[in-house]
C-alpha cells in the first residue's frame, strides 16, 4: 500500500456537545498538538476524556466550540471529503476481538476500509489481505479463518493490518494493549513502532500505562476532566511532572511497579 | 454422595487452599487435539497468606480460579488432582457443599465489575440479596453497611439507591469487594481485579485489599498478569506457562531474579510495559 504523507493533529479549545454532568461538557476546552510523523501518547484517569477525544478526531462526536484539524482536513470533514478523510485516518480499537466479524473471514474484516473507502474489488482485497498479514506478524494462512477463532494478540494484529490497509497518514490506537498480558503487550507495541517506521505515519496512542508512553512515545499529553493539563516530551513529563494530576498518576504508577524489587508486605 | 471431609469446627485449618497435581484437559474436536489447560499444578495458600498466580493469556490462570470456585464444567473437561478449600474437596463436592463455601467462606472479585451487577436493580438491593443467601434477613442492613464501609464506600442511603450505571468504575469495583466480604470470608479470590482500572484506581484497590487482609485476616488468591499488583499484595508468586509452573517463590525472588525461560520473559516484558524495576520516576522514592 502506498503510504500517505504523515499528518499532524491540531485541536483548539474543543468543547463537546455531550456532557459528563448537566452543564459540564466531556471535553471542556481541550488543546492538542501532534507533530506529523511523531508518536504521541495520551494519558489520564478513567473519565478524563481520552476515548471521547479519539471519537472527536474521527468526527463521530461533534464539538460545539473550538476547532479540530487533521492534516488539511477540518473535522468533521464535509461530505465530499469524507472518503479521503477516512483513508487518511486508521483506527486500532481497544476491543480488538469485538471489532472483527466473528463469523466472517479475517481477510474480509481486514480489507473493510479498502473495499468501502478505496473501492477495491473482492479479488484485489483478498490479495491485499495476503500481503498485509505478514506485515503485522500474522501467517497469511489465517486469512480464511473466522474472526472469532483468533486469540487476543492475533486479533489486535489483524486490527492493525486493517488500520494500515489504506495507507493512512495518522493511526489512532485506543488503549491497544490494555487487554493483553505483558509479553503480548510488548510485542504489539514493538510492532506498532515498526509499522510506524515503515509507513512514516503519525501514531497517536491512548495508553493506560505511563511506562508504555515513556518507552514508545516521543511526546505526551495528559488529560484531566476534559482538559489537557500537561504536555511535552514523554521522558520529561513522566520523569519531572509539573501538574499535580500528572504527579499523582506518576506516583500511583511507580508505587505499584517498584524499581529494584517489591516493597515489604503490609 | 460426598467425597469431602470438612474441617471439624474448633480446629483451625492450617491451609486455606491446597492444590495438588491439578490437571485439566479440554477434549479437542479431533482425536489428538486435546488441550491441557493445566498440566499438573500444585500450590498452597496458608491461612491468612496471599499467593499470586501470574502468567500470560492462556497460561491457565482462569481455569485454576474456576477449579477453586468449583465452577469448572466437569461434563466437558477431564480433571485430575485435588483442590481443597478449607478441607472441602471442591472438585468432588456437592452443590450444597459448594454453596456453603462460595459467598460465605470464599469471596470472589472479578475483572468485569460492570457485569458483576444486574443493571436493572439497585446496588444496595443486590448486596442485600447476597447477604440473605447465607444469613438471616434481620442482620442484612447492618452487614451491608459494614461491608460497604470496609470496602471504602460511604454507605449513605443515596448510595444504596444507585443502579450500576450510575456508579463510576472505581465505585463499582469497591461495591464488588463489598459483596465479596459480606460474610467475612476466610479466602478472597481475585481474578484480574485491576485490568479495567486506571493507575490511581489500581493503587486504591491494592491499598484496599492490603487493609482488608490486615483487618480480617483473610487469605488471598490473586490471578493476574499485573506483576506490580502481585508484588504489592502477595507473599508468594507462582508463574504459570501453558498450564505448568514456570517459577515459584517469594515476590522478591520471582520478580527480582526470575529463572531463565518463560518466567524471565514475562518479568522482562513487564519491566518494559509497566516500568517495574526501571528507573524510579521523579518524586517517587
Amino acid at each position: 500500500m502506498s503510504g500517505r504523507e504523515a499528518v499532524g493533529v491540531e485541536v483548539r479549545g474543543a468543547v463537546t456537545a455531550i456532557e459528563r454532568a448537566p452543564g459540564v461538557p466531556v471535553l471542556a476546552g481541550l488543546d492538542l498538538s501532534v507533530r506529523p510523523g511523531s508518536c504521541h501518547g495520551i494519558v489520564g484517569g478513567s473519565g478524563s476524556g481520552k476515548t471521547t477525544l479519539l471519537r472527536v478526531l474521527l468526527g463521530r462526536v461533534t464539538i460545539r466550540a473550538g476547532s479540530v484539524t487533521i492534516g488539511r482536513h477540518a473535522v468533521p470533514p464535509p461530505p465530499p471529503a469524507r472518503l479521503e478523510f477516512a483513508r487518511t485516518v486508521g483506527l486500532v480499537p481497544q476491543d480488538a476481538v469485538g471489532s472483527l466479524d466473528p463469523v466472517g473471514p479475517i481477510w474480509w474484516s481486514v480489507t473493510e476500509g479498502l473495499r468501502i473507502q478505496a473501492g477495491v474489488s473482492r479479488a484485489e482485497a483478498r490479495a491485499a489481505a495476503t500481503a498485509l498479514l505478514p506485515r503485522v506478524g500474522l501467517d497469511p494462512a489465517l486469512a480464511d479463518r473466522r474472526g472469532g477463532e483468533l486469540s487476543g494478540g492475533q486479533a489486535q494484529r489483524a486490527c492493525l493490518a486493517r488500520a494500515i490497509a489504506t495507507g493512512p497518514g495518522l493511526i489512532l490506537a485506543d488503549e491497544p494493549t490494555s487487554a493483553l498480558d505483558p509479553v503480548l503487550e510488548a510485542s504489539v507495541l514493538d510492532l506498532l513502532a515498526r509499522v510506524r517506521a515503515e509507513t512514516g505515519a503519525t501514531l497517536l496512542i491512548v495508553a493506560h500505562s505511563l511506562a508504555v508512553v515513556r518507552t514508545w512515545c516521543d511526546d505526551v499529553t495528559v488529560l484531566h476532566l476534559g482538559r489537557a493539563v500537561e504536555r511535552g516530551p514523554a521522558t520529561r513529563v513522566l520523569s519531572a511532572p509539573i501538574h499535580e494530576h500528572t504527579r499523582a498518576l506518576v506516583e500511583a504508577s511507580a508505587d505499584l511497579n517498584p524499581g529494584g524489587g517489591p516493597p515489604a508486605n503490609p | 454422595m460426598s467425597g469431602s471431609s470438612p474441617t471439624p469446627p474448633g480446629r483451625t485449618a492450617p491451609t486455606s487452599l491446597s492444590i495438588e497435581g491439578l490437571r485439566v484437559v479440554w477434549p479437542g474436536r479431533d482425536e489428538g487435539a486435546d488441550v491441557a489447560a493445566l498440566g499438573g499444578v500444585s500450590l498452597t495458600v496458608p491461612a491468612g497468606g496471599a499467593v499470586a498466580v501470574a502468567g500470560e493469556s492462556g497460561s491457565g490462570k482462569s481455569t485454576l480460579v474456576a477449579c477453586v470456585l468449583g465452577l469448572l464444567d466437569r461434563r466437558r473437561a477431564r480433571v485430575e488432582g485435588r483442590v481443597e478449600v478449607f478441607g472441602t474437596d471442591v472438585l468432588r463436592a456437592s452443590d450444597r457443599e459448594l454453596a456453603a463455601l462460595r459467598g460465605r467462606r470464599v469471596g470472589y472479585v472479578g475483572q468485569l465489575f460492570h457485569a458483576a451487577f444486574d443493571p436493572l436493580f439497585t446496588v444496595g438491593s443486590q448486596l442485600a440479596e447476597a447477604h440473605r443467601a447465607h444469613a438471616p434477613a434481620a442482620a442484612t442492613d447492618g452487614a451491608v453497611a459494614e461491608a460497604l464501609r470496609l470496602a471504602g464506600l460511604d454507605a449513605g442511603p443515596d448510595l444504596l439507591r444507585l443502579r450500576p450505571h450510575e456508579m463510576s468504575g472505581g465505585m463499582l469495583q469497591r461495591a464488588q469487594v463489598a459483596a465479596a466480604i459480606l460474610h467475612r470470608p476466610d479466602l478472597l479470590v481475585l481474578d484480574e481485579p485491576t485490568a479495567a482500572l486506571d493507575a490511581l484506581r489500581r493503587r486504591e484497590f491494592a491499598t484496599l485489599v492490603a487493609e482488608l487482609r490486615a483487618r480480617t485476616g483473610a487469605a488471598v488468591l490473586l490471578a493476574t498478569h499485573d506483576l506490580g499488583l502481585a508484588a504489592r499484595l502477595a507473599d508468594r508468586v507462582v508463574v504459570l506457562h501453558r498450564g505448568r509452573v514456570a517459577a515459584a517463590g517469594t515476590a522478591a525472588e520471582v520478580l527480582g531474579s526470575p529463572p531463565d525461560g518463560q518466567a524471565r520473559a514475562l518479568v522482562e516484558a513487564w519491566r518494559r510495559t509497566a516500568g517495574g524495576g526501571g528507573e524510579a520516576p521523579g518524586g517517587a522514592a
